[in-house]
């Protein structure tokens, strides 16, 4: 079934493969994580809606100060899924093929932001917009996983408009098995869903019966079996790599192990205002789970009066207590163990720093303070907080920031100075943030020959670190300058 | 000295011929007139770009999430901007980075793939220093089943 897919898709495509290079125009080099490419993200503006947003990667020898960027035009996908439905019409037996399966069909360019994602209708419908590129992965989730198997097909290319026509799931096979405790008791209510091991392309989650028993079908080949409790549930998440075979599929049993959940409560308060903290977000991550393998997250907020009460698993957890995004407070975090048998944990009074003036200052290479700068800190974990503000005239700024690490990533006004990026400890001595003139990056970005302008432009690695922002002029041009990486 | 302005003499009160003369001699030339100083009104900043466009479907499909931007012009010469991202029920969002290039400057925000954001109002608002504002929306889009 996978091969056909592929088949269907290749086919289509190879013919304008051709074309495609002469336009560059399918989203520049293939990606190479290893590599030191420069990947280039464009959101048009309004002004260009026949485009969609994508990636354009370099290749390592590109000269980056005179980019040649051409965007890809959108290309269109359509089709209609179909598959076998168990009780199509209510309740009607035996079951019956050829049915329009509800099923979220995605192309996405992996490491990049091209791509798209859409349900399919009553019908089976969909149509896909993406911009023409090669290297997509598609993908196929049936809404219900335990009737028809998931589809996934790498490195496809999609260069022109493409009709899929009718596409049959087919029937796989099944994965099925128990899910139980460390009591050998079947769970009721756990999800259980498959993620293909290639593409790490997840399919709709399962739910056990009373008895603890799940049942997925799945195309023969290797799989992540993935299990996680649902809202409410102190159910730990586990990853078990499975083989489905072509003739048995496959059966997998998993022990949970014990899930007798303990209490665990406090009160989150001002530190210097003793005043309880409403709407306060906690995050709780097992470090490390006392009787089985699995992680686990909850998340909470704060009550009224501050409080808090969660069942945890017995083991070693990380609470992140997080106000609102406009708290005068900050965030600040705490580990804590979960003892075997115990009735309950009390976290007490959890006090919530005050945040701070953080002031520093740019500085060019002549020593010179950088006015007109912009000045993002990102805070280094909890939920990745960024405040903003803007150098003075002598290049000087202040930030109301949480007494945690942040990343300064500083956007000079002026040309001639690269955006400059820093780890600060706001808590330490702020000295001044040093400007270089770093690597310029130029170049122009076309659609059909034509300059694409207001074009929003991010600049980042491979990995996709963000390192520069930009806005194309009216003729498409842009130019930034960068610290080397 | 100015044709209007003229000296009188009184023969009846030397007190007002000292008044008359400090008048219109020392009193003036001790007056200071600064050179007039023109006062510009504020200008309010204005989003002239954005992705996407006012009003549309911000949509959010895949795991990448999605990028909402807007580029500002203010009349004022190194006017500072400040941006203010909120969703309707969640309040201000915390992922927003600012920026500015060449005569340009702006704000860029990433959301990720939540369900949370499906069907709310995505707002960014612009304020200048003097509290001038503009703003854009958008409703945001998750796509079901992802």
């Amino acid at each position: 079934m996978r091969t056909l897919l592929l088949m269907l898709l290749t086919g289509c495509a190879d013919s304008d493969f051709a074309a495609s290079e002469a336009m560059d125009a399918s989203g520049g080099a293939e990606l190479d994580l290893s590599s030191n490419q420069l990947r280039v993200d464009i959101i048009p503006s309004g002004l260009t809606p026949w485009l969609e947003p994508q990636t354009w990667i370099s290749e390592t020898d590109t000269e980056w100060g005179d980019l040649r960027i051409e965007m890809a035009p959108s290309v269109t996908l359509n089709g209609r899924i179909t598959g076998y439905t168990p009780t199509p019409y209510g309740a009607e037996v035996p079951g019956s093929d050829d049915t329009p399966i509800d099923a979220l069909v995605s192309l996405v360019r992996e490491g990049t932001i091209t791509g798209s994602a859409i349900v399919t209708d009553e019908d089976g419908s969909f149509s896909l917009t993406v911009p023409a590129s090669h290297e997509y992965r598609m993908s196929i989730v049936p809404g219900a996983g335990q009737s028809s198997p998931m589809e996934v097909a790498l490195s496809t290319s999609i260069t022109e408009d493409i009709d899929l026509e009718e596409y049959h799931l087919g029937y796989g096979v099944p994965v099925y098995g128990q899910i139980r405790d460390s009591g050998q008791e079947g769970i009721s209510g756990v999800e259980v869903l498959l993620e293909d091991k290639a593409s790490q392309v997840q399919g709709s989650a399962v739910l056990t019966d009373e008895e603890g028993r799940y049942l997925i079908r799945a195309n023969p080949g290797d799989y992540v079996l993935v299990t996680r409790g649902r809202t409410g549930r102190a159910v730990p998440s586990l990853r078990t790599e499975i083989v489905v075979l072509e003739d048995t599929g496959a059966a997998y049993d998993i022990d949970l192990g014990d899930l007798e959940s303990t209490p665990v409560q406090g009160q989150v308060m001002g530190r210097n205002t003793d005043e309880p903290i409403r709407d306060v977000r906690i995050r709780f991550t097992s470090e490390q789970l006392t009787s089985t393998d699995g992680v686990l997250q909850v998340l909470t907020e704060t009550d009224g009066d501050g409080l808090f009460n969660r069942n945890l698993l017995p083991g070693t957890w990380l609470a992140e207590f997080i106000p609102p995004f406009d708290s005068p407070l900050g965030s600040t975090q705490l580990s804590f163990v979960v003892a075997d048998g115990v009735n309950s944990v009390d976290l007490g009074a959890v006090a919530l720093p005050e945040k701070f003036t953080f002031s520093s200052i740019a500085l060019g290479p002549n020593g010179n303070g950088v006015s007109g700068a912009a000045v993002n800190a990102r805070e280094l974990g909890f939920d990745g907080y960024i405040h903003s503000t803007t150098t003075d005239d002598q290049g000087r700024f202040d930030l109301q920031l949480s007494p945690n690490p942040v990343s300064l990533m500083i956007v000079p006004a002026q040309s001639g100075l690269a955006v400059t990026h820093v780890f600060v400890d706001p808590t330490g001595k702020p000295g001044s943030v040093a400007m270089s003139p770093g690597k310029s990056v130029k170049g122009q970005v076309t659609s059909q020959g034509a300059g694409v302008g207001f074009a929003l432009i991010e600049l980042r690695d491979i990995s996709g670190t963000l390192y520069a922002t930009a806005l194309t002029d009216p003729d498409g041009n842009f130019s930034v300058r960068v610290e080397p990486f | 000295m100015p044709p209007n302005h003229k000296i009188t003499m009184c023969e009846t009160s030397g007190l007002r011929y000292w008044h008359t003369v400090c008048s219109s001699i020392f009193l003036s030339g001790c007056l200071f007139w600064p050179p007039f100083e023109e006062i510009y009104p504020n200008e309010p900043p204005v989003i002239e770009f954005s992705g996407p466009e006012a009003d549309d479907i911000f949509r959010i499909d895949t795991q990448q999430g999605g990028i909402a931007w807007v580029s500002v012009h203010d009349p004022d010469d190194g006017d500072v901007m400040e941006y203010l991202w909120t969703i309707n029920g969640l309040g201000p969002q915390g992922t927003a980075t600012s920026f500015v290039n060449g005569n340009y400057q702006g704000s860029s925000i990433s959301l990720p793939l939540e369900p949370i954001y499906d069907g709310r109002v995505l707002t960014c608002t612009v304020y200048d220093a003097a509290g001038a504002s503009d703003r854009r929306t958008w409703t945001i889009d998750v796509e079901d089943g992802t």
